[in-house]
Order: structure tokens, then C-alpha cells, then sequence
């Protein structure tokens, strides 16, 4: 578990080590407010001869006290993919698919693919080491919806 | 533990009168369709309750666009159906002498605003966000416990109890979501959201207790999360203002939706 105090200390020492590497993630939201504030990136990603353009956010999920990872994926026309779609263009096709469903953003309260934060608890005290659970927790489970951290984050864990 | 029941019930068969109407621009045949009237269960969910909506506007929209999804607009703005039917009621109408009921809620075909609504086109979409829900509250109420040690026929039956209408099949199992554990007489937490005029919420850890042990009130809750203007605040829920000295652990357990949260509208 981690209170909101920890997540946006984990969070503010992430975004500074992407300020340093020139990664793109952004403080959104307001700081000073208890679970008002994410972290965000928009990741532009050809897929089958079509731009695509990935906009994560990391936000925290107060009632479970961890963080959460959540996305929406548009067309260069700004329509945004459906879930059908997004699983395949993430290769889950066939796999169960209800780890990832629309959820409201705690922060936006506006639809976002969110991947269910009901077994992050269980992750997060496997990562009770790291000095960044949040940079641990994020490396381990961005690959499966497409967002890789680079090697220099494990730097702050 | 939830014994007031004619409470329980009271709450259970809230309903409100909708007339539905087709979007006039969407209108493709030449005869205008009549409006469509339903009596929806406050505690429901739009999603569950439109099929002949649905089956009755289809034929007058242009036959290219009608395989796309539905969703309805109340004054100028899309329902967010992933809210209980009674929440919306009370946030996008509220209360007073003149509700203009039946409520008018206005049905599209075309252009689903998908950046501000959830798809709900299939109902195991609507289930899979009720059971998140219920689990959320669980994890506030009792760490989760409750929900995970039920099992899949459990979880069914208070999906198909609120699906049909089903007042004892739902509180068979509901039941136990409501019970307090081990020593203490309450919950952990109180499952709650309190959403202002503009339709935005905001959720709090808040306990049913002081650090001393005594009972939190609907007041108190409204002290911690407005203490500059809790004074000047009252709370709509179910279409009913409850006073501010009511018990937050009474409240819970009674006037929860059936995904276990508190749905409080300031006005």
C-alpha cells in the first residue's frame, strides 16, 4: 500500500529523472491536492501502416492505495480506438479480456482502458525493496499494454 | 448490520417515469416516431433497461447508421450511463416542486461521444463495472475480504437479483457485504462519493468513527471533506435529503446503491 503522500513523491522522482533523460512524462493535474495529480505521455506508435497515438497517465487509485495504469489510444482523425481494437493492436487477441476495462480517471473522471488495480496491491509488496515502487511497479507491467520504461530508470529503484 | 429493512425496501423500489425521445436531426424515415415511456428503477443502470428503447427508435434511423451504438443526452449533454439511474437523476435534476417528470431523455444513433462516455453496448460490460465497483467498496469496507472470499454463483446472484429486479435474491448475498467483522461494530472505511453541480466527485478515506470511538454523522463527513462551507451544504441522495445527524455507518449500510457506495449530490 501507498498513501497518496508516497505515490506523488515517487511520482515527482520519476518525472525528474524523465526531465534528465528526455523521456516526455509530465506532472498533470494539481499537486497539492490529495489524488488530484498524474503523470502523463503520449507515444506516437505506427501500427499496421497507421499512426497511432498512445496516451498513458499514472494515477492513483485511492480506495486500493496504489497506483494505476491507464490509457486511450487515438487515430490521427482523433477517434478514439474501442476496446476490440485496442487488444489487438496490443496482441491480446484471445486472451481474457477483462483485466482491462473502461474505468472513470480518478483525476479527468472521463473514460480511460484501465488495467484492474485489484491484484497491484499484491505486486506492490514484492516491490517493498525498491526505493521506487512506483518505477518498479510501472517497468514490470507497462510492457503489457505497450510502454516500455527505459534501462536508466532502474537507477532510482 | 442492515435490519432496517422497509428502509431497504423503500430505497429497493424507487423508481422514476423516463419519455424517451429520437435525436429529430436523426429522424430518417418521414413519419416522426412516437415517444417512448418507461418506468425505470432508480437502482438500476440505463444500460439494463433499454433494450426496447433501442428496438423502438431503430427503424427511423437512416439504415447505414443503425449499427451503431445508442446513447442518450439529457439538456445538452450525454448521460453518463455508468452511473446508477437514480444518482443521475438526482445530480442532472435534483429536487423541488417541479421535477418535470417524466424525465425527457433524448436518444442518438450518431456520433457516440466516446472521449466522455463509457461503451456499455453489451450488459457483461455493465456487469464487469458493477462488480469492480462492489469490490472497490469491499476493499474500503473490509479489506477486500468479504468480496474475495464469496464465491462466482455469489457474485452471480447479486448481478442477476439487480438485473432483475430481485429485492431477496439480492440481499441474500448483499447481506454479507453489509456485516462488520471481528470486534468492532463498523467499517473500515465508508464507501462514498460526493458529487457537485458540475458532476464531478470526489471520494475520501473517511471512517465511521472518531479517533475517540464515538459515531460519525452525515455532518461530520461533510466537515472533513467542505470544512470551509459544510454548514451552507445539504446532501440528495435517492431523491431524498437525509439529516445530517444520521449515522455515516447507518447510511452505509442502508442507503448504499447496490454497488455499495454512498451516492451523495450536493446541492
Amino acid at each position: 500500500m501507498l498513501d497518496w503522500e508516497e505515490f506523488s513523491k515517487h511520482l515527482s522522482q520519476m518525472k525528474s529523472l524523465s526531465d534528465e533523460l528526455l523521456d516526455g512524462w509530465a506532472i498533470l493535474g494539481k499537486t497539492g491536492t490529495e489524488n488530484g495529480a498524474y503523470l502523463a505521455k503520449k507515444v506516437p506508435r505506427l501500427f499496421e501502416e497507421a499512426l497511432l497515438l498512445f496516451e498513458y497517465n499514472v494515477v492513483y487509485d485511492l480506495s486500493y492505495g496504489v497506483p494505476k495504469l491507464c490509457f486511450n489510444v487515438f487515430r490521427t482523425d482523433g477517434s478514439m480506438l474501442q476496446l476490440n481494437e485496442c487488444i489487438h493492436v496490443l496482441g491480446f487477441d484471445g486472451e481474457p479480456v477483462l483485466v482491462l476495462t473502461q474505468m472513470d480517471h480518478p483525476v479527468l473522471q472521463r473514460p480511460f482502458f484501465t488495467l484492474h488495480p485489484c491484484k497491484t496491491s499484491e505486486f506492490m509488496d514484492f516491490c517493498s525493496n525498491s526505493k521506487n515502487p512506483l518505477v518498479s511497479w510501472l517497468s514490470a507491467i507497462g510492457p503489457t499494454v505497450g510502454l516500455n520504461l527505459a534501462n536508466e530508470y532502474s537507477q532510482c529503484t | 448490520m442492515a435490519n432496517d429493512r422497509e428502509i431497504l425496501r423503500e430505497i429497493w423500489e424507487g423508481k422514476i417515469p423516463v419519455r424517451f425521445t429520437l435525436y429529430p436531426d436523426e429522424v430518417y424515415e418521414l413519419q416522426q416516431p412516437d415517444e417512448f415511456y418507461l418506468m425505470v428503477p432508480r437502482l438500476s443502470y440505463f444500460p439494463l433497461v433499454i433494450d426496447k428503447v433501442k428496438k423502438h427508435f431503430i427503424r427511423y434511423v437512416s439504415n447505414d447508421k443503425n449499427d451503431q451504438e445508442m446513447w442518450l443526452e439529457y439538456d445538452g449533454q450525454p448521460v453518463k450511463w455508468h452511473f446508477p439511474i437514480g444518482l443521475l437523476f438526482d445530480l442532472l435534476v435534483g429536487t423541488g416542486p417541479d421535477l418535470g417528470l417524466p424525465w425527457h431523455i433524448v436518444v442518438h444513433f450518431e456520433k457516440f461521444p466516446e472521449t466522455q462516455i463509457f461503451r456499455l453496448n453489451s450488459k457483461d460490460l455493465v456487469e464487469a463495472h458493477f462488480m469492480a465497483c462492489l469490490k472497490e467498496a469491499d476493499v474500503l469496507k473490509h479489506r477486500g475480504q468479504i468480496v474475495s472470499s464469496m464465491q462466482k454463483k455469489d457474485h452471480n446472484q447479486l448481478w442477476s437479483g439487480l438485473q432483475n429486479d430481485k429485492f431477496d435474491q439480492f440481499w441474500a448475498v448483499n447481506r454479507k457485504l453489509m456485516e462488520v467483522s471481528g470486534e468492532v461494530d463498523h467499517f473500515k472505511y465508508i464507501p462514498f462519493r460526493i458529487y457537485d453541480i458540475e458532476g464531478f466527485y470526489k471520494q475520501k478515506l473517511v471512517k465511521p468513527v472518531s479517533d475517540e470511538g464515538q459515531r460519525k454523522t452525515l455532518n461530520d463527513l461533510l466537515m472533513e471533506m467542505y470544512p470551509k462551507r459544510a454548514t451552507s451544504v445539504k446532501v440528495l441522495t435517492h431523491g431524498m435529503f437525509p439529516p445530517l445527524n444520521t449515522p455515516l455507518q447507518w447510511m452505509s449500510e442502508h442507503l448504499s446503491y447496490p454497488d455499495n457506495f454512498l451516492h451523495l449530490c450536493l446541492v
